[in-house]
């Protein structure tokens, strides 16, 4: 009996990586589009009205080449194998994923989230977003100093979770455009809240049955 | 907990007032999506010439006065007859625009011809034979009354109008209740002078098929007849057989090479006068895209039975194309940013269309040529004529249809 659970559940694993290492692979093909740098490309072909701001360009390479090894070292930090085997990796990798959300990611999604196309709405939404993830990760590496692991682990869930969303903002949009051929702002502005508020209420859902354990 | 409650509440609240800005452009879209005019009733009938004995002389030298006035041009569908009907094309037509550059001795004829994006020069002679025929037409806005239907057992359930009005000018027929419908081309009208007899048939999406038969008052004109050669030197030239009233060039074209696709073509061709307007734009809701269109599935509410009716069809939405004007103001990027990219694709070819430029690319063609009243093909390159805002604003708009094309339905933002 235990075999099949076991064998259930590591089918279940390998299905979870490899749909986030699809993902993942998504979005190192929207990263590598802006090398070499190309200021006229993509997303930042519609967005010429920003790019002469340093500041903004500073920020938005930032953005779009850490937020990649977010995901990648945010990843390791919920495998229970590193976490029992490995807690050098563990830590080194959860470094990792501080410095980069806190120094990094954070703060220049905050800087990009101000000048965000789609009004008022869509700028909020980013600016919330980067300063609450940024608040849940800090959050979270405070518990841990006070060794308190239950928190750490909360907060880390709500950290990752907001993190995902540069996964299902995406994802959000595809379906919508798909399903509904809804107007480009109009999308735009939907998935800007739609991309991270699921996904934290989802977050909050799986905190609550751990704490129901 | 509870901060966290009232956290998400407060998201969510945030999240509906955002989208309720967004959600009242969609009412406004929605209902013109609604509209029941999605029922594209046609009515065919044709001009027959009429010969009459009677000729002045003096009326062929105004004829020939009037033709040699260069201010003005002939501009009209050119119909494909006889070809094999492909539904990722369409129906084959092109606006056509006929120029006369000189004419030598009231007989030799030089001109040019401009269509989808190709200019051919061509010349020929006024045929003296046919100097004393006349040509008759409904009158301009008379009332064709005495409707009898021709299929009772089809009809009758659709919208059918007791009499049509008939505007020759622009070759549109009305009916009672002011409902449109379009000609393609002239196709039965046998009479005399005066009165004439119309069977039209035109087409609705829940009746078929409809007939009609009618009698109305006619009016006749004054013709010159003409052959025009086109040189030969390329693939698609032909022969133009016209016959030429003051305000009318009507005829038919044929190729050298019988082994094109289309070897035949109609054209009733109306005078016009060409003129740059940064003013005119273009009033559009919905378009047909033929090769470009994916079918979509469309809804309509039936007038009389009141059913909800779908069916399949490639029209695309295009409301907002008519609100922007690209030549009178200068454009920003949020009033393109929300825009889809036919709508985009329409604003910036408007530029094009106001200064006569004449089409190659099918699916632009498509639109400006069936759906562009005023729209004359006057030139096949106006990049010296854009102006300054016309220039900065066709770089701005190609950036967002770029995007659009690229990154609308893709994975990203």
């Amino acid at each position: 009996m235990s075999n099949i659970n076991r064998f259930i559940k590591s089918v279940y694993l390998l299905t979870i990586l490899s749909i986030y290492s699809f993902f993942c692979y998504l979005l190192f093909k929207i990263t590598i589009q802006y090398l070499p740098i190309d200021t006229d490309i993509a997303f930042l072909s519609i967005k010429q009205d920003y790019v002469p701001l340093l500041h903004y360009r500073v920020a938005f390479f930032i953005h779009v080449f850490s937020s990649i090894f977010v995901l990648l070292a945010g990843y390791t930090q919920f495998s229970r194998f590193i976490f029992q085997k490995r807690p050098k990796v563990h830590r080194k990798m959860g470094w990792i994923y501080v410095i980069l959300t806190l120094l990094l990611a954070g703060p220049s999604g905050f800087i990009i989230g101000i000048y965000a196309n789609g009004g008022w709405s869509s700028q909020l939404a980013f600016c919330l977003l980067a300063v609450l993830w940024m608040y849940f990760t800090f959050k979270a590496i405070w518990s841990i100093r006070f060794k308190n692991i239950v928190k750490h682990k909360e907060w880390m869930i709500r950290s990752f979770s907001l993190a995902l969303s540069a996964i299902t903002l995406r994802a959000w949009k595809y379906l919508i455009v798909a399903t509904f051929h809804t107007r480009p702002m109009d999308t735009y502005v939907i998935v800007a809240w739609l991309g991270w508020v699921l996904n934290l209420l989802i977050a909050e859902l799986i905190i609550y049955r751990i704490k129901k354990k | 907990m509870k901060i966290i409650i009232i956290g998400f509440l407060s998201l969510t609240s945030f999240f509906i007032v955002g989208c309720l800005e967004q959600s009242e452009e969609k009412i406004a879209s929605a209902s013109i999506e609604n509209r029941k005019e999605q029922i594209k009733e046609t009515a065919i009938y044709e001009v027959n010439r009429v010969f009459e004995d009677s000729i002045n002389l003096k009326n062929k030298f105004s004829l020939i006065e009037s033709l040699n006035d260069k201010a003005f041009c002939y501009v009209g569908q050119f119909v494909a007859i006889d070809y094999n009907y492909d539904e990722n094309i369409g129906m084959r037509f092109n606006k056509i625009t006929i120029q006369f550059d000189s004419i030598i001795n009231d007989t030799l004829v030089f001109g040019h011809s401009i269509v989808a994006g190709n200019i051919r020069s061509f010349k020929g002679v006024v045929n003296n034979k046919t100097e004393n025929k006349f040509l008759v037409f409904p009158n301009v806005n008379s009332m064709i009354n005495d409707i009898t239907n021709l299929n009772p057992k089809k009809g009758h359930r659709g919208i059918h109008p007791n009499f049509f009005y008939y505007d020759s000018t622009n070759n549109n027929v009305f009916g009672e209740k002011g409902q449109k419908f379009q000609l393609n081309f002239d196709t039965m009208l046998v009479t005399n002078p005066g009165s004439a007899r119309l069977e039209s048939s035109y087409y609705s999406q829940n009746v078929g098929d409809t007939s009609y038969r009618a009698n109305f008052k006619t009016q006749s004109f004054k013709i010159l007849s003409m052959d025009l050669k086109e040189p030969g030197d390329n693939k698609y030239d032909g022969i133009f057989s016209l016959l030429y009233t003051d305000t009318l060039l009507l005829g038919n074209w044929e190729s050298y090479d019988k082994n094109l696709e289309v070897t035949n073509r109609e054209f009733k061709l109306t005078k016009r006068l060409f003129k740059y307007n940064p003013e005119l734009n273009v009033d559009i809701d919905n378009v047909r895209l033929y090769d470009h269109g994916k079918l979509k599935e469309n809804n309509y509410i039936d007038e009389v039975t009141g059913e909800e009716i779908s069916y399949e069809d490639n029209i695309e939405t295009v409301t907002d194309a008519s609100s922007l004007n690209a030549s009178a103001k200068e454009l920003n990027k949020s009033d393109l940013e929300n825009l889809y990219k036919t709508d985009l694709e329409i604003i910036r070819n408007s530029i094009y269309a106001r200064h006569g430029y004449s089409f190659k690319n099918r699916k632009i063609r498509n639109i400006f040529d069936q759906y562009v009243e005023w729209y004359i093909p006057f030139s096949v390159d106006v990049t010296s004529q854009l102006t300054p805002v016309e220039l900065k604003n066709i770089e701005l708009i190609k950036r967002y249809e770029n995007h659009a094309e690229t990154y609308y339905d893709a994975f990203g933002r």
